[in-house]
């Protein structure tokens, strides 16, 4: 079964559920009622207003005035008195939702930092391993002259090999498997960066994905980040 | 009552000292449950003590791998409900810690069994838990659905759940000035 196949009771059901557990808040029932006439309906429902609104306003129950007016109270749906709320404590609700963007914002930017930061690291290894890879080339010439040494060569060869191995200051076997090493440790570290990165770079994705989520405003252009022009459209009463 | 064990033998069998009952899926697979899991589904629980079961029972709107599903989670709250009935730590004092880490678990394996579903067997499993009238796991899959939507765009929402945008260009340019006043900050 889809979701488009759901009878309405159930998806009453899951928005009740939704409201109640705190799943789903006042801006969840606005994205519902934007999404399909369907769901627009379903998230029109007094019940899941009322609970919001006691949950996001509780101190103000209802207020303190004549009968009448507390009668009248009755009679406006429960979406009204909550937007009316909201309006009232717009700076609190304006403010506590710019600390979410900015949280957001600041995961988003500290990912950017370790990825860069591992690019670096990544590449001052890879600039290590050259080196050893290089100093290990110029050492086996000089163990390879060595060996040749022990045999005979022409005069010509001879005198090159001979300044070969007297110009090296260091012993070469050692030295040979002290780089042979270096370079293992070399092509491990980069390795275990790439696989780091890897998942950094899969997080980016997702703190983006958030960030973008938070920033949703129905009136702006996700692509631009600009408020949409407002329309001349007709006014339409939507049942 | 001799306990008849012929082919189209009584539904209601003994099997290890435990009553089972036999259902039938909407794609004709039979399933054995135990009566006292079966007791989960307000349903089921009138048709049992109605006595109407001998040659088991059909259901036609419930398909075979969510009808496993449903034994799934009935066998496990019935098991649940049967320890904690039975715990002989329920007299001493301990038993609050006991039995808030026996829920806390039994919560999680709810969420496990939800998480495992894709959308359409969710959905399909929401209907039979309606159906069946079992409160707690139509709590739980309704909740998963919940989870699913919270903190998403519109645009999100109709992805997820393939759902149609049915409003005309003017009406969801309409809805869109109604509900800003919740994103304005």
């Amino acid at each position: 079964m889809s979701a488009s196949d759901l009878p309405d009771e159930l998806w009453a059901r899951v928005l009740e559920l939704g409201a109640a557990s705190s799943a789903l808040g006042f801006r969840d029932l606005c994205c519902l009622a934007i999404t399909s006439r369907r769901l627009h309906r379903l998230s029109l429902h007094s019940s899941l207003w009322s609970v919001l609104l006691s949950r996001d306003f509780p101190s103000q129950s209802q207020p303190s005035s004549s009968s009448s007016s507390s009668q009248q109270q009755q009679q406006v749906h429960p979406k009204s008195q909550y937007k009316t709320k909201f309006e009232r404590h717009k700076v609190r609700m304006a403010e506590a939702r710019r600390r979410v963007v900015f949280e957001a914002e600041a995961r988003v930017l500290a990912c950017r930092r370790r990825l860069a930061e591992l690019e670096e690291s990544m590449r001052a290894e890879g600039d290590r391993m050259k080196a050893a890879a290089q100093e290990l080339d110029n050492l086996e010439r000089v163990r390879r002259a060595s060996v040749a040494l022990n045999v005979w060569q022409p005069q010509v060869v001879r005198g090159r090999q001979k300044q070969l191995v007297q110009q090296c200051t260091v012993h070469v076997d050692s030295r040979l498997s002290d780089l042979n090493m270096e370079l293992k440790v070399c092509k491990q570290q980069i390795a275990t960066s790439k696989n780091i990165y890897n998942k950094e770079k899969q997080k980016l994705s997702e703190y983006e994905e958030t960030l973008e989520r938070a920033k949703y405003h129905p009136l702006r252009n996700s692509h631009t980040g600009a408020i949409a022009k407002e329309p001349h459209a007709k006014r339409k009463k939507l049942k | 009552m001799a306990a008849e064990k012929g082919e189209k033998g009584a539904a209601a069998k003994e099997v290890a000292g435990e009553r089972m009952v036999t259902l039938e899926s909407s794609d004709g697979e039979e399933f054995h449950m135990s009566e006292a899991a079966a007791q989960l589904s307000t349903l089921l629980r009138h048709v049992i003590e109605g006595g109407g079961i001998d040659n088991g029972i059909p259901l036609p709107k419930v398909a075979a791998r969510t009808l496993e599903k449903v034994i799934m989670y009935c066998e496990k709250h019935a098991k649940a409900a049967a320890k904690s009935d039975s715990d002989p730590s329920a007299a001493a004092g301990s038993s609050s810690d006991n039995t808030a880490a026996a829920s806390e678990d039994l919560e999680k394996w709810d969420r496990k069994l939800v998480n495992g579903l894709s959308q359409d067997a969710l959905f399909d499993l929401i209907v039979a838990a309606d159906y069946l009238v079992i409160d707690g796991l139509l709590d739980a899959t309704c909740r998963k659905v919940a989870d699913m939507m919270k903190g998403k765009t519109p645009d999100e929402i109709r992805k997820i759940f393939n759902i149609l945008n049915d409003f005309t260009k003017e009406e969801e340019e309409e809805m869109r000035r109604e509900y800003a006043w919740a994103f304005d900050d």
